[in-house]
């Protein structure tokens, strides 16, 4: 890795393109998640890769360029929903795969849980984006607590509670859908 | 301040690691004692638990731009341009 940053910062455009094939899709479904829009998330990577090709000089390696990239992403999805008038923006589906049927689960049963996932993924939608962004960093991305107080500049406890407040949130919201 | 609405907080922050076992014996059993008496914290707690069934799946569910990469690419060609003259 150490290498492959040294081309970077270099400006080694093979190490580059080396670059967008290792992360544009993780990234593509990274704002996808956060903006709930395709054009939108489209137009974070872009950006993002912007930023990291003028910016690689100024990434210390304090933390890995993973983190280093995913927070630049981060960032990006902000300034994007900050500028947004309707904050409740989400991509239709026709199918939101989630998970996988249950064997032995009647139609009747697979009918209900495909509506209740369609809920939950519209309730996320629905959340602010403030706690929006607990929900998919930690539920959808699975990061860590230390690194998502890393990307959004927060101590832990802040996190913490941050995570658990957004989960009850959504429960509510699911709740009030749901009846 | 409302020790058991502290308490609640700290079940409801710490669910997480209760559920994957990584909590310290004495913190777990706290929290399964608190469990058996607190009904807010055992809904969420089994709400929690259906609803993280119910999460999306981004990658099944949105097909990933087949140009974007190409677009990427083609930029980072024309950064090099712009920067090498």
């Amino acid at each position: 890795m150490d290498k492959f940053i040294s081309e970077l910062k270099n400006g080694d455009n093979e190490a580059y393109l080396r670059l967008i094939e290792m992360y544009s899709r993780r990234l593509y479904y990274f704002c996808l998640k956060l903006l709930g829009s395709s054009a939108d998330a489209e137009d974070a990577v872009q950006t993002t890769f912007f930023k990291v090709y003028n910016g690689i000089n100024r990434f210390e390696e304090r933390s890995g360029l993973t983190t280093w990239i995913y927070k630049i992403a981060y960032n990006t999805c902000n300034d994007i929903l900050r500028k947004r008038k309707n904050e409740y923006v989400f991509e239709k589906s026709d199918d939101i795969y989630l998970t996988v049927a249950d064997e032995g689960a009647s139609v009747e049963d697979e009918v209900v849980r495909r509506e209740r996932e369609k809920i939950v993924y519209e309730c996320i939608y629905r959340l602010s984006s403030s706690h929006r962004r607990f929900i998919v960093l930690r539920d959808l991305e699975g990061l860590s607590y230390a690194k998502i107080a890393d990307m959004l500049d927060l101590n832990m406890g802040t996190v913490k509670s941050g995570i658990s407040r957004a989960r009850e949130k959504l429960l509510k919201l699911v709740r009030e859908y749901e009846r | 301040m409302n020790l058991k609405n502290t308490f609640c907080e700290y079940a409801k922050e710490n669910i997480d690691e209760y559920e994957k076992g990584e909590l310290l014996r004495k913190e777990s059993e706290k929290i399964a004692k608190h469990l058996k008496i607190c009904v807010e914290c055992r809904r969420f707690f089994k709400e929690f638990g259906n609803l993280k069934n119910l999460y999306p799946d981004f990658e099944k569910s949105f097909s990933y731009p087949q140009n974007l990469e190409e677009k990427l690419k083609k930029s980072v060609k024309e950064l090099e341009k712009i920067t090498s003259v």
